[in-house]
């Protein structure tokens, strides 16, 4: 009789391989939502460590003929004179943020292009003007408040721009640990442009060239020392052409960011080929920005330097987790394991009633 | 069928029962978590209406991974995603700002040109997002200013007028080299970033 019984390893098994199909997949499923579910808030909330973000900062109010002003102070204010400003301060985050608020001077990066002054940092210029009416603001999760500042400008200053800034920074750094620690800094500056009026020109000026590698690099640059001669803030357009030792000749052109009145930059200008040592003649052409200038210069490389690649920025657009369909196929995968385990459940009771008990074959 | 064939399968079923029931209830979560990501991102929208900010998420300090001293020098590298908001409408652009002080140990210090971008880094819309990537100009590799104290900054990235808005993430990648001839020990230092608004 027992050659009647299916084997028994078949007993469990053929019931069972659906079962733990089912199963598995059940489980797995579950995984899946599971590792969604861990998932989903981290990608949100980022993970770990203190957060320093989630302070936000605008201008609170706005001049409707100049609509830059929604986006950074521009006061038109004479020698002597003062301004009244508002920055309108969110938290966003989920916690209470402690911020501190203090006045920066506007300066001159050395790839060009405004930035601002550290906290402590000594100010001798249009950052000595501003004052914030209060030095640091506590505000609670989604809290906001407007914070008033005033610009003074002492008199007998020159027409002209003058940068400045407010800095808004969270006051408590994070710190990262192991064996290269690094305390950072995250601030929101909003800059202060502030115009004197009266007659002022902008006049850019090229004082001089030189090859050299960029910084940190063994990369070939042409070092242009360029100088804001003139009273406004101006943004120039750079023309570099190099006559290499063997005829060869190259010309890189290039729009600089803003260069502050008053202040000078060794402005590196990636060379995109290799330079071997030798002599070259530089000329630099400095435009846009009042009269365009010329110089040419002498140059020698005593080691070689390899191209340097301009900036070429890496757009990626990430695709959003596709959850719902991922939810969507789980449930799915649910209902089937639920049909699954419900016919194989039938065929268990169609197949062990009369087999089992009714005849009773174990015997 | 045996007793233990019945136990067997009755286990089975109450193992598939609960697996059914962590998939409901995960679905439930996922469902609700993106019910809650709804909320989240109107009361976000709400709170930070023409705001500017780097948001929340925006990772705690970069933690390089520890290295050996082998003789020769070594480039450790780093991600770093920063994300920014930029909800105000105004397509006026803005930058990352950035500036440091050399890495110390004790009296020992790292070059003041340690720390570099090689390529520029990467720029996506954050999940649920739609937003104008940030044109940049930047050119690399960058390096980080470093100096005893903070030198003058120097832009890292910006966003050309008419780009960077919305939210979007983005992504450098830190290279610090450590020479072959360096000090053993733990090395510090401060690092700043600006995110700017103007000229």
């Amino acid at each position: 009789m027992s050659g009647l019984r299916p084997p028994a390893g078949m007993i469990g098994s053929a019931p069972a391989r659906p079962l733990a199909r089912g199963r598995a997949l059940a489980s797995r499923c579950g995984i899946i939502l599971a590792l969604a579910a861990a998932a989903a808030p981290s990608a949100l909330a980022g993970e770990g460590a203190p957060q320093l973000g989630g302070i936000s900062a605008v201008p609170a109010t706005f001049s409707a003929g100049e609509p830059i002003t929604r986006s950074y102070f521009r006061p038109h204010i004479a020698a002597g004179g003062t301004a009244h400003e508002e920055a309108l301060l969110r938290n966003s985050s989920s916690h209470t943020v402690s911020i501190l608020v203090y006045p920066v001077e506007g300066l001159t990066g050395v790839t060009s292009g405004a930035v601002y002054s550290s906290r402590g940092s000594a100010m001798h210029g249009p950052g000595r003007w501003v004052t914030p009416a209060l030095a640091r603001v506590t505000l609670a999760p989604g809290g906001a408040r407007r914070l008033a500042f005033t610009v003074r400008v002492p008199r007998g200053t020159q027409p002209g721009d003058h940068l400045a800034g407010i800095a808004f920074q969270n006051a408590t750094p994070s710190r990262s640990g192991g064996r290269f620690s690094i305390t950072q800094i995250l601030r929101i500056v909003i800059g202060v442009e502030v115009i004197v009026p009266g007659p002022a020109a902008a006049q850019i000026q090229v004082e001089g060239a030189s090859l050299g590698p960029l910084g940190g690099t063994q990369r070939a640059a042409v070092i242009v020392a360029l100088r804001n001669g003139g009273r406004l803030l101006c943004k120039p357009a750079l023309t570099v052409t190099l006559h290499g030792a063997q005829g060869a000749t190259r010309t890189v052109s290039r729009r600089l960011e803003a260069i502050l009145p008053g202040d000078t930059i060794p402005y590196p200008l990636p060379w995109p080929q290799p330079l071997a040592p030798g002599a070259y003649t530089i000329a630099a052409q400095a435009s846009d920005c009042g009269q365009a200038v010329t110089i040419s210069a002498a140059a020698s490389l005593g080691q070689p330097l390899a191209g340097s690649s301009s900036a070429a920025p890496t757009a990626r657009r990430r695709t959003p987790l596709p959850w719902a369909l991922l939810a969507g196929a789980c449930a799915a995968a649910a209902l089937v394991s639920l049909l699954l385990l419900l016919f194989v459940r039938r065929r268990e009771r169609r197949r062990s009633e009369p087999v089992a008990y009714g005849h009773g074959q174990r015997l | 069928m045996t007793m233990d064939g019945l136990r067997s399968l009755f286990q089975a079923r109450w193992q598939i029962a609960l697996a059914l029931v962590a998939a409901a209830a995960g679905m439930l979560s996922v469902a609700g978590q993106a019910s809650a990501t709804g909320v989240s991102v109107a009361a976000s929208e709400e709170l930070t209406e023409g705001g500017f900010e780097f948001i929340e998420s925006t990772p705690a300090a970069v933690a390089f991974p520890a290295t050996r001293i082998t003789g020769k020098n070594i480039v450790i590298t780093k991600g770093q995603p920063f994300d920014v908001s930029d909800a105000r409408g105004t397509g006026a652009g803005w930058n990352i700002t950035a500036t440091s002080t050399v890495f110390k140990n004790g009296t020992h210090a790292l070059l003041s040109t340690a720390t570099t971008i090689g390529s520029a880094p990467s720029d996506a819309c954050d999940a649920g997002a739609t937003c104008t990537l940030a044109s940049n100009a930047i050119s690399y590799p960058y390096t980080l200013p470093a100096g005893e104290t903070m030198p003058t900054a120097t832009k890292m990235y910006d966003a050309a007028e008419n780009s960077g808005m919305g939210n979007q993430t983005v992504t450098p990648t830190w290279s610090l080299t450590v020479p072959g001839n360096a000090y053993k020990g733990t090395y510090t230092a401060t690092w700043e970033f600006s995110l700017v608004s103007g000229p």
